[in-house]
C-alpha cells in the first residue's frame, strides 16, 4: 500500500515539475544544444544555405586565432580588476552602510543605483565622460594644469581595457555592496563579543571574525565576477566596440562581430560553445574550491 | 556534491545563454540542400506572379512590410525626405503598415538586415549592398530576382542609368536576374572651407604634395587640415580606396582580389605608410577615434577643419550650413608625381533598393508597391526637388533644376572621372575583409604601425583561404 502511494507520490512530484522542466529545456538547454551542434558546421546564416560539416575545424581556427587571445587576456584583466577594485570598494560600501552612520539609507541608495540604470546609458554616460574634447574628465585635467595629457582612454590600445574596467567596477561596486552587506547582517553580535572579549582590536575582528564569516559572500562575489568577466558585452560593445583595432576585445565582442559581421556563424557558435564550458568549469572550479575549505576547517 | 554541480551547471547555463544562443532553426543540412541547386531558389523566384496594384489584403486586413535603409537622421536632407515619403505613404495606402526600421549607423543597419535573415524573417524592403561580397545573400535566394517586374514595367525603370546595375549584376557567379534597383550613387570628394585659406592667403590645396605644405601653417593657425572622424570605421577604409585609386589606379584592387598582391605587400603597405606619416605629421587632428563623419561636418562647418574628405552624399547637408558660401567642393586630392590617375575615383552606386519577398507570399504584392514606390521617378523627382538639385541620382531628369555651387563644382570633377569603383573590399566574397581592413587600418590612430596593419590584415586573408 506504502509503495502505491509513493509511486503516487513520485508521478506527482514529476508531473508538477515538468512545467518547469519543459520551460527551463526550451530557454536553456536546447540552445545549448545547438549551439555546441552548430559549432562543428559552416554556416553563413541564411537559412537556405547549406550547412557544411567542418568538425572540429571552427575550434582549430577559434584557438589559433589572435583576437581569442587578446579576448582572454582581457577577460583575465576583468577578473583580476573585479578583485583589486569592486572587491575592496564593495566591502567598504557594506561596512559603511551596516555601520551606525547618519543617511546610511540614501547612501544605500545611492551606492545602488548603477544597478537599476541600463548598461548600454551606463557606458554611454562614461564615454561621454571620458570623451577627450571637452569631456568633463578633459577639461578636469586641463583646468589643473595638466595641459597636453592626452586623456583619450578608450582611443588608447593600452588603456582602453583598463577604462573600460574602471566603469565595470563603477556598475557592479553597489550590488556587490548588497552582497557583503547581506553577509555581514547574518554575522551574530555576540561573536564579535567574544573576539572583543579575547582583546581582538579593529584588524583582528576584521582578520579573525568578519572575513571568514563571509566565505559565502565571498563565494558568491567570485562566481559573479569570474562568469560575469567571460560573459561581459556591452559595456565593451558600447564604449569602444572591441577596439581600437581589437585591443579591448572580448569573448562576447568576438561572438557577435563573427556571427553578424562576419556571417561566421560556425565560428561563432564554438566561440558560444567555448563561453558555456568556461563558465561551467569556473563555476564547479570555484565552488570545489569553497567547499574544500569548508571540510578543512570542519575537520580541524 | 551532485546538488553543488546541478546548481553551477545552472549558473553558468543562465549567464552564457544570451550570448549562446547564435543558431539557426531553419538552416538546411547539407543533405537537405543537396536536394536544390544553390541558384534555384533565387531563379524560381522571379519566374512566377507580378505584383498588381490590388488591394495588399482581402477582408480589410492591413498587410505589414518593413523597410530597412539608412535613412533615419533628420539633419540630413536626403534622410529626412525618405522619412517623409516614409509617412507620405502610409496616408496613401491604408491597406499596407508600413514599419520604417531604418539605421543610419551602417554596422546597425547591417547587423538588423543579417538577424532578420537568420531568424529566418528577412526584412521585406532593404538596402543591399550588392557587389561580391553579398554573393551569398543572393545565391541562396534572400534577395529576390526583380528583372520580372521590371519587364512587366518598363516605364519604372526606364530613366534609371544602367551603368549603376553592375554591382547588382550576378552572371559572372552563374546567377542571372536583378537583384536591386541603384538608389545613390555616390563620389568621395573634399570639402573646402574656403574662408580658412582665404583668412591665411592661401591658395586651396589640390594634391597630397600641396596638403602636405600647407598643414603646418594650417596647424600653426589652430586648424586641422584634414578632419578624419575614425570613430566610424568606414572612414579609413573609404580613404584607403580613394587613396589607392590616385596612386595606382584600379590596378590595385585587381591584384588584392585575384590574391597576385598582398595585403602586406610593398603597394599597400605604402598607401598605410602615406597615412600614418600625415597622421604624425598632425594633418589628420588628434582624437580622431573620438568623433565620426558627423563630426568631421561639424568641425567643417565650426571652422576648425580646414578640409575634410566625405562624399556626394553631403552636399546637401552643407548646403544648409551657416556658412555654406564658405565651403567648398573639389576632387579627392591626388598625387603630382602620379598624374595619370589624376581622374581615377572611389565611387559608384550605392545601396541597392531590394526586396525579400517572393511572388506567391501573402505580402508579396504589398512589397512590390513599396518597392515601386521608393524607387519611382516621382520619388527621385521629389528628392531632386528637396534637395534643390543637390547631390547625385540614380535617374535622368528630363527638368533639370539649376544646381547649387557645391552640385556644380562635385559635378565639375565627378564628370571627368575616368574610371570609379567601390571600396577594395566589396569586390571580395570574404564577407569579413570589409570590417577587418576598416578596422585595422582605423588603429593607424591609435599608435599602431602600419607594417604590424598590413600583417594583420593579410593573416586575415590567409586564414580565409585556409578556411575555403
Amino acid at each position: 500500500m506504502s509503495g502505491v502511494m509513493s509511486r503516487k507520490k513520485k508521478a506527482e512530484a514529476l508531473l508538477l515539475s515538468l512545467p518547469a522542466f519543459l520551460l527551463y529545456s526550451f530557454i536553456f538547454i536546447y540552445p545549448m544544444i545547438s549551439v555546441f551542434r552548430l559549432s562543428l558546421f559552416k554556416w553563413n546564416g541564411i537559412p537556405n544555405s547549406p550547412l557544411e560539416f567542418v568538425g572540429m575545424k571552427n575550434y582549430v581556427a577559434l584557438f589559433t586565432d589572435r583576437r581569442f587571445f587578446t579576448a582572454l587576456t582581457n577577460v583575465g584583466i576583468f577578473i583580476l580588476s573585479g578583485c583589486i577594485l569592486i572587491l575592496p570598494v564593495a566591502f567598504f560600501l557594506a561596512t559603511v552602510i551596516q555601520s551606525k552612520l547618519k543617511g546610511k539609507r540614501l547612501l544605500k541608495t545611492s551606492y545602488f543605483m548603477p544597478q537599476v540604470i541600463s548598461r548600454t546609458a551606463i557606458a554611454l554616460m562614461w564615454y561621454f565622460l571620458l570623451y577627450p574634447e571637452g569631456g568633463p574628465l578633459a577639461t578636469l585635467v586641463e583646468s589643473l594644469g595638466f595641459t597636453g595629457v592626452d586623456v583619450n582612454f578608450l582611443g588608447s590600445q593600452t588603456y582602453a581595457i583598463y577604462a573600460i574596467t574602471v566603469i565595470n567596477a563603477w556598475t557592479y561596486a553597489g550590488f556587490n555592496m548588497l552582497i557583503f552587506s547581506a553577509g555581514l547582517t547574518a554575522v551574530p553580535e555576540d561573536v564579535y563579543e567574544a573576539a572583543r572579549v579575547d582583546g581582538a582590536q579593529g584588524w583582528q575582528k576584521l582578520r579573525y571574525v568578519t572575513i571568514p564569516m563571509l566565505k559565502s559572500s565571498f563565494q558568491i562575489f567570485l562566481l559573479n565576477c569570474v562568469v560575469g568577466s567571460i560573459t561581459t558585452f556591452e559595456m565593451v560593445y558600447v564604449t569602444t566596440g572591441g577596439g581600437p583595432g581589437s585591443a579591448s576585445e572580448v569573448f562576447g565582442t568576438l561572438l557577435y562581430k563573427n556571427a553578424f559581421t562576419y556571417n561566421n556563424y560556425g565560428y561563432s557558435n564554438a566561440m558560444g560553445s567555448f563561453l558555456i564550458v568556461a563558465s561551467f568549469l569556473a563555476s564547479v572550479l570555484l565552488t570545489g574550491l569553497f567547499s574544500r575549505g569548508e571540510k578543512k576547517e570542519a575537520a580541524v | 556534491m551532485r546538488k553543488k554541480i546541478m546548481s553551477a551547471v545552472l549558473a553558468s547555463a543562465m549567464a552564457v545563454s544570451l550570448l549562446g544562443g547564435c543558431q539557426g532553426g531553419g538552416a538546411q543540412s547539407s543533405s537537405q540542400a543537396a536536394d536544390q541547386p544553390e541558384s534555384s531558389q533565387a531563379a524560381e523566384d522571379s519566374s512566377s506572379g507580378a505584383a498588381s496594384e490590388a488591394p495588399a489584403a482581402a477582408g480589410g486586413e492591413k498587410v505589414k512590410v518593413r523597410i530597412l535603409t539608412r535613412y533615419s537622421n533628420p539633419d540630413s536632407v536626403r534622410e529626412r525626405y525618405f522619412m517623409d515619403m516614409v509617412a507620405k505613404f502610409q496616408e496613401e495606402n491604408p491597406d499596407i503598415e508600413l514599419e520604417d526600421v531604418s539605421i543610419s549607423d551602417e554596422n546597425s543597419r547591417d547587423t538588423l538586415f543579417k538577424t532578420s535573415v537568420a531568424s529566418g524573417d528577412p526584412i521585406e524592403v532593404f538596402n543591399f549592398l550588392g557587389y561580391a561580397a553579398n554573393l551569398d545573400y543572393v545565391s541562396n535566394g534572400v534577395v529576390t530576382d526583380i528583372s520580372s517586374l521590371i519587364e512587366e514595367d518598363p516605364a519604372w525603370t526606364e530613366k534609371y542609368i544602367d551603368a549603376l546595375f553592375a554591382p547588382v549584376d550576378y552572371s559572372a557567379y552563374g546567377v542571372e536576374g536583378t537583384y536591386g534597383l541603384p538608389t545613390a550613387p555616390y563620389g568621395v570628394c573634399c570639402f573646402y572651407n574656403k574662408a580658412i585659406f582665404d583668412e591665411l592667403n592661401m591658395e586651396l590645396p589640390e594634391t597630397w604634395e600641396a596638403i602636405e605644405a600647407a598643414a603646418p601653417k594650417l596647424i600653426e593657425a589652430g586648424y586641422i587640415p584634414m578632419a578624419f572622424g575614425a570613430k566610424d570605421n568606414y572612414r579609413a577604409g573609404h580613404f584607403l580606396t580613394a587613396l589607392s585609386m590616385k596612386y595606382y589606379g584600379d590596378q590595385l584592387k585587381n591584384d588584392l582580389i585575384a590574391g597576385d598582391k598582398a595585403w602586406n605587400g610593398a603597394e599597400t603597405l605604402g598607401l598605410i605608410e602615406k597615412m600614418q606619416a600625415w597622421q604624425e605629421a598632425g594633418i589628420f587632428g588628434d582624437n580622431n577615434l573620438a568623433y565620426d563623419a558627423n563630426g568631421e561636418l561639424a568641425k567643417l562647418e565650426n571652422k576648425e577643419a580646414a578640409i575634410i574628405f566625405s562624399g556626394s552624399w553631403n552636399i546637401a547637408t552643407i548646403n544648409e550650413f551657416a556658412n555654406a558660401g564658405d565651403i567648398v567642393c573639389k576632387g579627392f586630392p591626388y598625387f603630382e608625381e602620379k598624374p595619370e590617375f589624376k581622374d581615377e575615383w572611389m565611387g559608384g552606386p550605392d545601396d541597392f533598393m531590394a526586396i525579400s519577398s517572393k511572388p506567391g507570399d501573402p505580402d508579396y504584392d504589398a512589397t512590390v508597391r513599396v518597392l515601386k514606390y521608393f524607387t519611382s521617378q516621382e520619388y527621385y523627382e521629389g528628392m531632386y526637388e528637396a534637395q534643390s538639385g543637390a547631390g547625385t541620382y540614380p535617374v535622368k531628369f528630363d527638368e533639370t533644376i539649376e544646381a547649387d555651387a557645391l552640385t556644380t563644382q562635385f559635378n565639375e570633377y565627378y564628370n571627368k572621372a575616368t574610371n570609379m569603383i567601390g571600396e577594395i573590399e566589396q569586390f571580395s566574397p570574404m564577407t569579413s575583409l570589409m570590417d577587418v581592413v576598416r578596422t585595422e587600418v582605423t588603429t593607424i590612430f591609435s599608435g599602431d604601425k602600419a607594417q604590424d596593419i598590413a600583417d594583420r590584415i593579410q593573416g586575415e586573408v590567409d586564414a580565409y583561404g585556409a578556411g575555403s
